[in-house]
């Protein structure tokens, strides 16, 4: 049995997606894109053209190019939108039957032939993506759609060789998208507002069915209208400064169209975008440049009555549903117009609630369609959808930070192992401090357990191998076991989910971690630095007892002294204090241990540590030393 | 007893075989996500300059229209020369990374590398053939980057 696809057959653009691993995803065309124009043209060698392609050639050949056939798909003749269509599109439409055809090239083809072709180019693009046949699909449809389109549109998936599953409502796809299905009972509203379209539905979820409640909309209200009111605020502005209207060149129509688009989409991620049509026209007088500003408030100003067209059919649909804007639990965004700044806040002003816009709102219908896919292939078992660990978990460690053994957003079940050791000569036993959270160090961070492993055999410091593994079930059990690799001893505790944090909680430690991230930086080098010269410490007196007779007696009290003077510092707070007395004891032990390691040769050695205190001292004569004035010029240089 | 045993022992076989189905499928979604990370990552490094070079696409274009309106008598000034040897090497240096123009004026249109704004009819030339060009088009190491805009003659029966 192959994978289940789940199509977003749209008037405008089509979209496919596949559940792959247990999550959804997008599957691309031939040309590397993510969605389709829904446009089919017979060339004009009579081959069959799809998609983009069929779009660079509908001004050429428009009588034999179809778009937006979905707006005729199972509908009859006399309907109001067929007669509507008919006056606005350059291709022929005719009666046939129940029904209607479409001209292309002198044949005529049903609605839903045509809508097979797209289909048809889908399927095969799939199944080059994926390396395997696909026969089976989940297409999605508008609510409002009736039987008669609903069967055709199945129809059209049979003449494109795939069998049609399931026909789901388009604002259901987009919940499934969300994961609405999981709650008890919802009431949902989708406002999705595309390409050419708006359609807003009002979803009521129980039982584990989603039931249509209502729906509204405009056919032809969509991202389309939004370029056109930019085109001509930009047209009319040139024509008063400059004097030419632009919107009667092509060419300058062209760019126009392309910058329109471009700032649009610029201003939804900035409040500022310049639009910058160098020589965009010429008259007698010389070329001319378009070149203007363009605020967000300005966009918004220019666009604000079509978004507001918006509210009054979000009113009726709730009206028509029994229903007030304070019945409503979630908001759903869908369409690409909705990335704009001011269609969210419309949206969430006029629900009362933020929207949700988590998933691509291109993309939403395509990814529902591929998990209801999933489904009905059996792909999607509840008991195995994976979750995901919310904030890291860790130990607490020398100096009270927290070191992390598993990350943030690591799906589970997973485990991770670290080998620990002791921070003091002769530690028998180590307390594992379980944290959750995401700051640097074990105080800011959530207690989920301690327990202890003792049982540790003496030893110096840093000898002994403690191994700490976390591991985490399907149900987001943590386990956390410590054992001892000498003795093969071992503790573990097992902490639940419910004690750990909730949603607000973890969002809320999620936004602190970010704004203390630098003071938390600044305070885990410090911690570390200690530690580092904690060891070097201990280190330091170490190897001046092992070195005995082979230092010399001038380095030893240097090394000590050197040591001292860490240890007054090491525990304060002065980073710079710590790191110079630690590079010093550093640079002091380094001797006494190349001691260890040197000849018995008195001028050999002194010949050695000279170069070494030469290259770091500064340039000038250290008394009472040989200097050997070559060696010196080597180091000026 | 025995019939809640056998309907238990069915029960479980039937899960059993559904989860090895799963885990078999999940093994194979991950191989096969493997293989295609791997394939995109070859042709992200193929195709990761293509984002970058489609936004310098209209400074080439910027160039060209600016050529086209040198003011009279400029035209061996050297100034405008050395504006004119600028425009060349940010050519060249596109053209070195893969970038290849597409001809269209005076050859069919052809969808796959052209896209037609606008038409005109005149039945002494050729139908289909590109009477001028909008906007350059270009490939990138083979793939289209941009169709050429073009103008394009429709002779209608």
């Amino acid at each position: 049995m192959g994978k289940i696809i789940g199509i977003d057959l749209g008037t405008t653009n089509s979209a496919m997606a596949v559940m792959e691993g247990g999550e959804p995803k997008v599957i691309p065309n031939a040309e590397g894109n993510r969605t389709t124009p829904s446009i089919v043209a017979m060339g004009k060698n009579g081959e069959r053209l799809v998609g983009q392609v069929a779009k660079r050639q509908a001004v050429i050949n428009y009588e034999n190019t179809i778009f937006s056939v979905k707006r005729l798909i199972g509908r009859s003749f006399d309907d109001k939108e067929v007669q509507k269509d008919i006056a606005l599109v350059p291709y022929k439409i005719v009666k046939n039957g129940t029904g209607v055809s479409v001209t292309m090239d002198g044949k005529d083809y049903s609605p839903a032939e045509v809508s097979a072709m797209i289909l048809s180019k889908l399927k095969t693009d799939a199944e080059s993506y994926l390396g395997e046949k696909v026969t089976e699909a989940v297409i999605t449809v508008p609510a409002y759609f009736n039987d008669s389109q609903r069967q055709a549109t199945k129809d059209a998936g049979k003449i494109a060789g795939l069998e049609v599953k399931r026909i789901i409502n388009e604002p259901t796809a987009a919940a499934l998208a969300y994961g609405l299905d999981k709650k008890k009972e919802e009431k949902i509203a989708v406002y999705d507002l595309g390409g050419g379209t708006f359609d807003i539905s009002i979803l009521e979820l129980g039982d584990g069915v989603f039931e249509v409640k209502s729906t509204n909309g405009d056919t032809h209200l969509g991202g389309d209208d939004f370029d056109q009111k930019i085109i001509d605020w930009l047209a009319d502005e040139f024509k008063k400064e400059q004097g030419v209207d632009l919107k009667s060149d092509t060419a300058a129509l062209q760019r126009l169209k392309e910058a329109a688009e471009k700032a649009k989409i610029e201003l939804s991620s900035t409040n500022e975008t310049e639009i910058n049509i160098p020589f965009v026209t010429a008259d007698s007088s010389g070329p001319k440049h378009l070149v203007y500003k363009m605020t967000r408030s300005k966009l918004e100003g220019i666009v604000e009555e079509l978004v507001k067209n918006t509210i009054k059919p979000c009113e009726t649909a709730l009206k028509d549903a029994g229903l007030k804007v304070g019945d409503i639990n979630e908001v759903i965004l869908v369409g690409g117009m909705t990335r704009m700044p001011i269609v969210q806040k419309i949206v969430k002003e006029f629900f009362a609630k933020e929207p949700l816009k988590g998933v691509n709102p291109d993309e939403v219908v395509a990814i529902g369609a591929a998990i209801q896919g999933g489904v009905l292939g059996g792909e999607v078992k509840d008991v195995l959808l994976l979750d995901v660990t919310p904030l890291s978990l860790g130990i607490e460690t020398l100096g009270g930070v927290s070191t992390r053994l598993i990350e943030k957003n690591t799906t589970i079940p997973t485990s991770a192992s670290q080998v620990f050791s002791t921070a003091a000569d002769n530690q028998t036993s180590v307390e594992i401090h379980v944290l959750q959270g995401e700051r640097e160090f074990a105080a800011d961070n959530k207690t989920l357990g301690k327990f202890i492993l003792d049982g540790i055999p003496p030893a110096p410091r840093g000898i002994p191998q403690v191994e700490v593994t976390f591991d985490i079930d399907a149900n987001g059990i943590v386990h956390v076991t410590a054992k001892d690799k000498a003795t093969g001893k071992e503790q573990k505790i097992t902490i639940t989910a419910s004690s750990g944090l909730s949603d607000e909680e973890i969002e809320r430690m999620k936004k602190e971690a970010e704004s203390h991230a630098e003071d938390d930086k600044k305070r885990k080098e410090l911690i570390d630095l200690k530690n580092m010269a904690d060891a070097l410490a201990y280190t330091a007196e170490k190897t001046l007892k092992e070195a005995g007779d082979k230092a010399k007696e001038e380095d030893k009290k240097d090394v000590e002294a050197k040591v001292e003077e860490l240890k007054k510092v090491k525990d304060g707070e002065d980073k710079e204090a710590i790191q110079k007395a630690y590079d010093a004891l550093s640079e002091s032990i380094q001797k006494v241990g190349a001691a260890m390691y040197s000849q018995p040769d008195e001028g050999a050695k002194a010949g050695e540590e000279t170069p070494s205190e030469e290259s770091k001292k500064e340039d000038e004569p250290v008394e009472g030393e040989v200097v050997d004035d070559s060696k010196k010029d080597e180091e000026t240089k | 007893m025995k019939e809640k045993n056998k309907k238990k022992t069915e029960y479980i076989e039937q899960e059993f075989e559904e989860i090895k189905a799963l885990l078999q499928r999940t093994q194979a979604d991950f191989t096969n996500h493997r293989r295609r990370v791997e394939d995109d990552k070859s042709n992200f490094v193929k195709m990761a300059s293509a984002d970058v070079v489609s936004q310098i696409l209209p400074v080439l274009d910027n160039f060209a229209l600016a050529a086209e309106h040198v003011p009279q008598g400029l035209e061996n000034d050297n100034w405008v020369l050395g504006i004119q040897a600028i425009e060349k090497q940010l050519e060249q240096t596109l053209f070195a990374n893969g970038l290849d123009r597409i001809n269209s004026t005076g050859l069919q249109f052809d969808p796959n590398l052209h896209e037609a704004i606008s038409e005109v009819s005149d039945k002494k030339i050729k139908d289909n053939e590109i009477i001028s060009e909008s906007m350059a088009g270009y490939l990138l190491n083979g793939k289209l980057l941009r169709p050429a805009k073009v103008i394009v003659n429709h002779i209608i029966k």
